[in-house]
């Protein structure tokens, strides 16, 4: 994780929420072919973090920076940010009743390739990550996450995130809700999208997911900031002992 | 100690004299005799006269008059019943004394049967059916009112509220319902006697309900009662006026006028059951003012009268404020229940839920009648709506007409409305069971019902399923 | 000119009330009386909560001249697509005077008639005698009065029973300028077992804001005999300086269906009001509104569902799109009458607010009469999601053509409910009004 090969670099980032910070100053590089994972309990300030990044209007940063490829996020607005190379897949996709997902993907697709773009390949590559990703063709004319059940939800996310191919995906509790053959299909997905070009941050609760999706580094979230990082055995020393471990070690819960 | 018991006694026995002066029963005896009807500008000097307001407040009650008189009917609502209404031939103050004290065989039949079924005491029986002007109110009342000095929160009759604390009364008499406000509004600011006033220091938090002088008295029950609750900086109070049982009553008219005010950080719960006569016109003009982050909910039951309208109101003026308001209805034989809720959002970030449920029943008609409004400043603000109807018999009607008046972008407002009989597949559900038909829909509605009676003490809770289960047997009416 | 003026009486001689023979002389003459009896409405009484009334006392006095110009581009590709059979005839108005009909003589083969209301009152006589004012006659109000004594000429249209009229009809209206006032009428009369699609546009008007408004007050009567199908477009796009009032009542018998697709985009004060009367067993009625308000645009819509008949059904789905300082007030009631048993009735309005100077007032009523019914009826008010648009933004979608989506995904839902065939003409009205949002 050396700085000259950051692809996404996160400075001192802290973000409120209504007034109350909940992400209270996280650093955090991730290079070029990289899969971090970040990991912490519920209210540690994981997905506060993802959405800040990716300027959710509720979550504001009041200090720090962010860059990609040198670019700096902040001053942009969420499209730019999308365009400048950023990727979040929802953990609560929100529907959007009366937008077909062909039809916002196409535009999607478009706004990166810019107005003028040819789209002939756009049908074509559309069905082919669709049935990579075992999404029914019907999908295309269905309403935006409308009805969609978790799962179905979810593929969809990966969906637009092929679809897309963004330097840095951040991919936020994408397991959480998924049996166990959409968590595989989910994690081909992962997989396949993953380069030695693109960063990847998975933002997790369980360590399921990091069986499917191998992270280089993992590290531990709590109270707003990363308190622990390791590699993939963090990450199963986690799943084993639970977070009462790490908040032992460093005295967290000291005095309650 | 005997201090307390000193006051007591003294209470106890001011309860009475109260009663005799608010009534005018040492005043010039020819006057009972004579029966006035009907209103006038001598007979609102004279009320005010004999309850020895303040100038202020008789000249108010002039200029209502005035309006009164100028206002034309209502428009809208039942404009066929309301048109029945005789001003002329109401006794605006008092009865003359013949006519004061029925007898119980005046009583309409349908009523001692559902005092017998609902096991109401013999005392209690006679002042509901209208038959003793006094009922007894007992001793814990008494108890409760030394526990509630100590705290300093007043809770007197309105009258009484006038004489003793005119400061309040006087800054806050009218300013949420003003005379003009509607015909009705007026010739209750001429012509009021009786109802609760409330006020409830900062801070103080009320634990138990305060209920109309514990379950029914008189002053409350008047024709044209007037209250009027407030409660300062974060103070917390919930009040109870009304009782389930059914209330007989001669007098063709109850007007009355219900002001609450919740000042910042207050929270306020108004809780009415009326099940007067059906032959009475039940037109109530109810409205609270919430100011910053306080909370005000009315609980709203209407079962009994031949015509009801009433739409209690709150007005979110300050920023945070909050408001809720539970209206249910049952409309029987020849009833028409013309019952809903108004929220007005003045301030930004200020929310509102209004849940009504209606039962129209034989030939009875409910209609819900709302009021959803944002003005252009109260960005933010968020309105929930949700009426559900059920109707019972072919002749049974429903009615829903609510208006939603947005002037603000930013805001979330939602209405909902539902209007069915009792679903077949639920009346299979429970008698494949083993319920009889009766005992189904019986219990169907009791849970259509349940989300306001889950909200009422328990006492209530339990006439009122009683009371619709004698409805649902028909053997009301 | 033709001056605003409340109150305004229709004169003994005005010219249109010698127009026809005897028995409609003599209904113009009650309705002359009725619109001169009748105080204007109280405002704020129900329909007249939001809506000034005088503004429709507009005087029948302006010389209009005697043909449109604005239309011309519109009626030339409509003579194409008539030659290419994808309409079934084009019927032009222009200010409720003079009436042509053009390409309908392949219809008229199979009795079909589309012609002018004062033609068909001496061809038709039967007919229009049965039907004219049956449904906007004296009891409806002081407007509905004012066009029954003052149309000039109408459109007549009749399908025979058991014909059916494969391509829509155009009927295309156009106001006349500044201080005109216009009394357009429709009578449509469908056969039974006939199917039948209008569109019935109106445009035109004055564009001037400097000047007096151009006025036009519609009547709409259609009738559906049993087992038909009838589907009508109303499509106002008024020029912006023009007042205009409509009223649409349908009735329709057993077995009966009848689409109605109001769209509102343009003028500067409309009210409409909508209605169908569902009249014998098996009838449905589903009605599918959008409304698109900018400027200071005023739309005062009202709809009605009355189920006479048991065993009917309906459906209401008006959407509502306003931006900069545009109103929009819709009442909707559905009335289930006693006698009408299993009914089902619903209705939804939506409103979205573009903008913080808009007005939406939404009064969703409903009045049921009898116990065996399944209704209800919902309402939303509130801008752009912006969660929603920031879901957007975030896969790179800019903010404008993010909004753009939202609000064409708000109103698509609706136009999926209009059938395949019109829903294309319909998509590309209310794409030139997206444009613009």
């Amino acid at each position: 994780m050396s700085e000259q090969q950051g692809l996404l670099e996160i400075k001192d980032i802290h973000i409120s929420v209504e007034d109350k910070e909940v992400v209270k100053g996280v650093s955090l590089t991730i290079g070029r072919g990289e899969v971090h994972a970040i990991m912490g309990p519920n209210g540690s300030g994981k997905s506060s973090l993802s959405n800040g990044l990716m300027g959710h209007p509720s979550y504001k940063i009041t200090r720090g920076e962010a860059k990609l490829g040198g670019k700096s996020l902040l001053d942009m607005a969420s499209d730019e940010r999308s365009r400048a190379g950023l990727f979040l897949a929802f953990q609560y996709p929100v529907a959007i009743p009366g937008v077909t997902v062909a039809n916002f993907m196409r535009s999607a697709v478009l706004s990166h390739r810019g107005k003028d773009a040819d789209m002939s390949d756009f049908r074509k590559l559309f069905k082919k990550e669709m049935s990579d990703l075992g999404v029914d063709a019907s999908f295309a004319t269905r309403y935006l996450n409308d009805g969609f059940s978790g799962g179905e939800k979810k593929r969809i996310e990966i969906l637009q995130m092929s679809m897309l191919q963004p330097s840095m995906a951040i991919l936020d509790e994408t397991d959480s809700g998924l049996d166990i053959d959409a968590l595989k299909t989910v994690s081909e997905g992962i997989n396949r999208y993953h380069n030695d070009q693109n960063g990847v941050l998975l933002v997790t609760h369980y360590q399921r997911l990091l069986n499917y999706v191998k992270p280089d580094f993992v590290h531990v979230m709590m109270d707003g900031r990363l308190v622990k990082s390791g590699g993939a055995e963090l990450a199963l020393k986690l799943e084993d002992q639970g977070y009462e471990w790490v908040e032992n070690e460093l005295g967290l819960k000291a005095g309650v | 100690m005997s201090d307390a018991l000193d006051k007591q006694k003294k209470d106890l026995s001011t309860l009475n004299q109260d009663y005799a002066t608010k009534y005018g029963f040492s005043d010039p005896v020819d006057y009972f005799h004579k029966g006035a009807r009907g209103v006038s500008h001598e007979v609102v000097e004279m009320i005010s006269r004999m309850k020895k307001e303040p100038r202020w407040m008789s000249d108010i009650r002039h200029e209502a008059l005035d309006i009164f008189e100028s206002k034309p009917m209502p428009r809208w609502g039942n404009t066929n019943l309301l048109g029945e209404i005789d001003f002329e031939n109401i006794y605006y103050f008092m009865k003359p004394i013949e006519n004061q004290q029925q007898s119980w065989d005046d009583v309409p039949e349908y009523i001692k049967k559902t005092f017998d079924k609902l096991g109401i005491p013999e005392a209690e029986k006679e002042f509901l059916g209208g038959v003793s002007a006094q009922y007894e109110s007992e001793v814990v009342y008494h108890s409760m009112k030394e526990e509630l000095k100590e705290q300093g929160i007043v809770f007197l009759d309105m009258d009484s509220g006038l004489r003793e604390r005119e400061d309040i009364v006087k800054k806050y008499f009218g300013s949420v319902i003003p005379a003009a406000d509607n015909k009705f509004s007026a010739l209750n600011t001429a012509v009021w006697s009786g109802g609760s006033f409330i006020y409830v220091p900062p801070g103080v938090d009320v634990k138990i309900p305060l209920q109309a002088y514990f379950r029914i008295n008189a002053e409350n029950m008047g024709q044209f009662e007037r209250t009027l609750i407030i409660a300062d900086k974060g103070a917390r109070v919930h009040y109870i006026e009304g009782c389930t049982a059914p209330v007989y009553s001669t007098d063709s008219l109850h007007s009355a006028v219900v002001e609450v005010i919740a000042l910042e950080g207050s929270s306020i719960r108004y809780t009415t059951i009326q099940n007067w006569s059906r032959n009475i016109f039940n037109l109530v003009t109810k409205r609270a003012t919430a100011n910053k982050n306080a909370t005000v909910e009315w609980v709203d039951g209407n079962l009994g009268s031949r015509l009801t309208m009433k739409y209690p109101c709150i007005q979110l003026v300050g920023e945070g404020a909050r408001g809720e308001i539970l209206s249910v209805a049952f409309a029987g034989v020849d009833q028409h229940q013309d019952a809903g809720a108004k929220v007005v959002h003045v301030a930004p970030n200020t929310s509102s839920r209004i849940t009504s449920k209606s039962i129209s029943k034989d030939n009875g008609r409910a209609s819900y009648r709302g009021l959803a409004k944002i003005h252009k400043k109260a960005e933010n603000s968020k309105i929930s709506v949700e009426c559900d109807a059920l109707l019972i018999g072919d002749d049974a009607r429903s009615d829903t007409y609510p208006t939603m008046e947005i002037d603000s972008e930013k805001v979330s407002v939602e209405h909902e409305a539902r209007v069915s009989k009792v679903a077949e597949e639920q009346l299979f559900y429970l008698t494949s069971r083993g319920l009889t038909e009766d005992e189904a829909r019986l219990l169907i509605v009791n849970g259509f019902m349940e989300p306001f009676t889950k909200e009422l003490p328990l006492e209530y809770a339990v006439e009122l399923n009683r009371l619709i289960e004698l409805e649902m047997e028909g053997s009301i009416g | 000119m033709a001056k605003l003026d409340s109150e305004y009486t229709i004169p003994d001689l005005a010219p249109e009330l010698q127009r026809g023979p005897t028995w409609l002389q003599s209904r113009r003459q009650t309705l002359r009386e009725k619109f001169n009896d009748l105080p204007l409405p109280p405002r704020g009484l129900h329909l007249w909560r939001y809506t000034d009334p005088s503004k429709f006392m507009q005087a029948q006095t302006a010389e209009a001249s005697a043909t449109g110009s604005r239309f011309a581009d519109l009626i030339e590709q409509e003579r194409k697509h008539l030659s290419e059979s994808h309409l079934a005839g084009l019927v032009t108005d222009f200010a409720g005077r003079d009436i042509k009909a053009l390409g309908v003589e392949k219809l008229a083969a199979k009795g079909v008639v589309i012609t002018a209301l004062s033609d068909a009152v001496e061809s038709h006589l039967d007919l229009v005698e049965k039907h004219l004012y049956g449904l906007i006659g004296s009891e409806m109000g002081k407007f509905e009065a004012m066009n029954g004594a003052l149309w000039n000429d109408g459109i007549f249209v009749y399908v025979p029973d058991n014909t059916t009229v494969e391509q829509p009809l155009h009927l295309l209206r156009e106001s006349g300028g500044a201080g005109s006032a216009q009394f357009p009428r429709l009578l449509v009369v469908v056969g039974r077992n006939a199917e039948l699609t209008i569109i019935d546009e109106y445009g035109g008007g004055s564009a001037d804001k400097k000047a007096d408004p151009a006025y036009s007050n519609g009547a709409v009567e259609i009738y559906g005999l049993e087992d038909s199908r009838t589907r009508y477009v109303s499509l106002q796009r008024n020029e912006a300086a023009t007042n205009s009032y409509l009223t649409h009542r349908a009735k329709i018998a057993s077995g009966a269906s009848m689409l109605t697709v109001p769209l509102a985009f343009g003028g500067a004060l409309s009210k409409q009001n909508f209605g169908v009367i569902l009249n014998g067993p098996g009838a449905e009625s589903n009605m599918y509104g959008m409304l698109f308000g900018s400027g200071r645009q005023h739309f005062d819509n009202h709809t009605l569902h009355h189920h006479a008949a048991g065993k009917t059904h309906s459906n209401i789905d008006i959407k509502v799109v306003l931006r900069d300082k545009a109103i929009s007030a819709y009442t909707g009631l559905i009335r289930i009458d006693e006698t009408a048993q299993t009914c089902e009735a619903y209705q939804e309005n939506r409103n979205l607010l573009l903008s913080s100077g808009t007005k939406a007032e939404t009064i969703p009523e409903l009045e049921i009469l009898n116990e065996d019914v399944s209704c209800s009826h919902g309402a939303t008010v509130g801008p752009i999601d912006p969660i929603q648009l920031f879901y957007l933004m975030c896969r790179g979608i800019q903010l404008e053509a993010a909004q753009r989506m939202i609000v064409s995904g708000f109103v698509v839902p609706t136009l999926n409910r209009v059938p395949q065939d019109m829903r294309e003409r319909i998509t590309r009205f209310v794409d030139t009004r997206l444009e613009n949002v």
